[in-house]
């Protein structure tokens, strides 16, 4: 490995910033783009992993009376909740998702507010949950897992994810400076030559969705940019974050004290209408209630802006009990907040139709191979330098071998876990409780089965092991779904709905494009052209690793 | 923004692609690793014939980024731009790499797609709202 | 690893890499801070709008100052290089803070 020396040049010192950036936080940062690209169609898996949706996605229901039968509900099962908040029905979610805050009881002290949070997903036809629909988290466990992790208090995540998220932004600066003769190597891949190789696919796939990932990377920091840098909010607010919130006057104000007085509150047909009429009925998406049937009650209604890239749409909001206008919020932003909230929005995609959203989906396959082909390149690469030391002595340096293993069971391993997370939602019974947990649960286990096996051999062997059972997980997905569901490729390529098409032919070609890793690891016998010395007997790549201190 | 909704957004996308690939063809050929790909070892491009091919490259470039602007706006259509610009240089690349002969072909056949798609775009798709 | 490894190299690659992450977020924080007062007092943003303005471009800077670090030729001059800019940025938002 080339040191950081004195006087080597601004390119070469690049080149070895660029090396450990990127190395020292490579197997967060392909969880995150795993996470992060199936999170482009969260909506979809959700609806894929809840089957007994299927027949009523094809219904059409208006927004009003969808609103209205999440009203019912609410006022029925929790008329005292701190907050309703109410996700109107759209084309990739066609159902009323709800969550409430409740009120705090005595169990409650001491936990954040995550506990006192319930959620329901209602059937817009109706305005009740989908009779024996299974509990679910759906694509939102896997959202969720690239910024929040998992088995940690979200806060800890977050700053993982912002420090491992950073490292990133100087790897790929640092990667801009190294190569800064990509114009002439622009377009070379050679196959087939060992570590040369790794290195023209990521070179590919790094620069050829270069725009994308400097976008994603740095909106990532954006998103969470209040919660890693206060700074600003410190020196001008003196930390007075309500303040701060108050005159960026973006959203409707959270957290209202509830009155001593309780007041019904206003039916939500005349508010929308309002909205309607002052939006050009573009629609609402969505509804939150701060204090319902209290005095003090406020009704925002978000907008739908389809066209916008914007996350924080406008939004209007209502006094509860009257139904009287009182503000509306975020309709002429100035250009911070506009370039803010538009760098959130180019994150998370909300605006994408069709077409752009299969774009963005593929550049974060491209973001994936990135990391997993920087990763084993720097395995390849270190493992060639020190062919004649562990040909010599049989011993593989510790650092090396840690990586190799982790390197597998991170980039074979965690395939293996999201197909384990499909496949446990259609095998386990429909009504075990916390159903959702176990499925994630399952998820885990599959994950730390592949990793701590991974530990154990990590070998050529193993990668195609593991790639294979990969393959098979996520190819035998669409004839799951045929053993367990009716709405199975069979029925779904003619008659819909194409979202569940859609998920199985994704699968189906994840499994595909598996197995060809998996088959074209197990072609290559051993590294051809490779400069390993010619009295070696052993071949490396079968060199069980031993411990050995530095 | 009166220009949004020229063109519908499939044929756009279609003729976007076929331009970037056709725009990246070019551009690499300018350049002499791949002109050597081509023509054999040693060999580099005249720099009439490398500034001629660049012009037609970046003029390919331009016209694909017409394409997805017309059709969606300028924010959207940038966007959209971006990600066609990575699968035309994927293509480029790979094209490139296992049958470089091919190389001029597919640029002439990836331009013509991009002009057919635009022209035909009104027949092809009902004119994005 | 390779013979050539001394402890004194390791001890400056700790030192940059303090440097980086510590002093870089130090260098990020304190622009932020005072890069916000500026836009808001002398510029005549909007105070929100300097806030979120400043703190958009916060990640560049810890990004720049990353890069410097190992850019620089020795592990003193990565510290000197952020020493001198946060000293600059401290003072300035000490001045227009009190305000």
């Amino acid at each position: 490995m080339t040191e950081l020396r004195k006087g080597q040049g601004l390119r070469q010192a690049m080149a070895w910033l660029h090396t450990w950036s990127g190395l020292l936080v490579c197997w967060f940062l392909f969880l995150v783009f795993c996470g992060g690209t199936a999170s482009y169609y969260r909506d979809e898996i959700s609806v894929w992993m809840k089957p007994e949706l299927h027949a009523s996605l094809n219904s059409k229901v208006s927004e009003v009376d969808a609103a209205q039968r999440a009203y019912t509900f609410l006022q029925r099962e929790a008329p005292n909740a701190e907050r309703w908040f109410i996700s109107l029905p759209d084309e990739r979610n066609p159902t009323i998702s709800l969550f409430w805050l409740r009120k705090p009881t005595a169990e409650d002290k001491g936990k954040n507010n995550r506990a006192r949070l319930e959620t329901r997903t209602l059937d817009p036809a109706t305005g009740e949950p989908i009779a024996g629909a299974r509990e679910t988290r759906g694509g939102d466990f896997l959202y969720r897992l690239h910024f929040d992790l998992h088995y940690m208090p979200a806060i800890w995540a977050r700053w993982i994810i912002g420090f491992c998220t950073m490292f990133m932004l100087v790897a790929i600066i640092s990667g801009v400076i190294t190569h800064r003769r990509i114009f002439a190597d622009f377009f070379t891949f050679r196959a087939r030559k060992g570590q040369r190789s790794w290195l023209d696919a990521h070179n590919a796939v790094a620069v050829l969705a270069l725009p994308f990932h400097l976008m994603i990377t740095y909106t990532g920091l954006v998103t969470l940019m209040l919660l890693y840098m206060p700074w600003g909010i410190q020196s001008v607010y003196k930390g007075d974050e309500r303040a701060f919130n108050t005159e960026l006057a973006a959203r409707a104000p959270r957290n209202l004290k509830a009155s001593k007085d309780s007041a019904p509150l206003a039916p939500i047909a005349p508010m929308m209408a309002q909205a309607n009429a002052r939006w050009n009925d573009s629609g609402i998406q969505r509804i939150t209630v701060e204090q319902p049937n209290n005095a003090s009650a406020t009704v925002a209604l978000t907008r739908r802006d389809e066209r916008s890239m914007r996350t924080t749409p406008p939004s209007m909001v209502f006094t509860g009990p009257t139904g009287e206008l009182k503000a509306t919020l975020g309709e002429e932003m100035a250009g911070a907040s506009a370039t803010r909230f538009t760098m959130v929005g180019l994150h998370v995609a909300h605006f994408a139709p069709t077409l752009l959203r299969v774009l963005f989906f593929l550049s974060g396959i491209a973001g994936t191979l990135m990391v997993a082909t920087g990763a084993v390149m720097w395995a390849v690469k270190t493992r060639q330098h020190h062919a004649k030391r562990i040909a010599a002595t049989g011993c593989t340096p510790f650092g090396l071998r840690l990586v190799e293993a982790l390197n597998l069971g991170a980039i074979a391993g965690l395939p293996i876990a999201f197909a384990t997370y499909f496949w446990a939602n259609r095998l386990l019974p429909v009504d075990i409780p916390q159903r959702s947990a176990a499925e994630i649960q399952a998820f885990f286990a599959a994950w730390a089965a592949a990793a701590v096996l991974a530990q154990i051999r990590p070998t050529r062997g193993m990668w195609r092991v593991q790639l294979w059972i990969g393959a098979a997980l996520f190819a035998g997905l669409p004839v799951l779904n045929a053993f367990t569901t009716s709405t199975h490729l069979g029925v779904t390529l003619f008659h819909g709905p194409a979202v569940v098409a859609g998920f199985d032919l994704t699968v189906l070609a994840l499994g595909i494009g598996l197995g060809s890793a998996a088959w074209l690891v197990g072609k290559r016998k051993a590294p051809r052209k490779a400069a390993a010395p010619k009295t070696a007997k052993a071949t490396p790549s079968n060199v069980k690793g031993i411990e050995v201190p530095q | 923004m009166s220009d949004v909704g020229m063109l519908p957004i499939g044929p756009a996308c279609v003729a976007g692609l076929g331009f970037a690939v056709a725009g990246f063809t070019w551009l690499a050929t300018a350049m002499d690793r791949h002109h050597a790909d081509l023509f054999g070892r040693g060999t580099s491009p005249e720099p009439a014939r490398a500034r001629r091919l660049r012009w037609q490259g970046a003029f390919a470039l331009a016209l694909a980024l017409a394409a997805c602007v017309l059709a969606e706006g300028w924010a959207f259509g940038v966007v959209y731009w971006g990600g066609l610009l990575t699968l035309g240089a994927l293509a480029v690349a790979g094209t490139f790499s296992w049958a470089p002969h091919a190389s001029p072909r597919v640029a002439r056949t990836a331009v013509i797609v991009g002009v057919l798609a635009t022209t035909l775009s009104p027949l092809l798709a009902p004119v994005h709202g | 690893m390779k013979q050539g490894i001394t402890v004194a190299y390791r001890a400056g690659i700790a030192s940059r890499a303090i440097a980086a992450i510590l002093g870089g977020y130090g260098v990020a924080a304190l622009a932020t801070g005072c890069l916000s007062l500026v836009l808001a007092q002398w510029v005549g943003m909007a105070r929100a709008e300097a806030v979120v303005t400043a703190t958009l471009l916060s990640f560049l800077w810890f990004a720049l100052a990353v890069i410097w670090v190992f850019a620089a030729d020795s592990a003193l001059r990565a510290w000197i290089g952020l020493a001198i800019p946060a000293a600059v940025l401290a003072l300035g938002w000490f001045a227009l803070g009190g305000a």
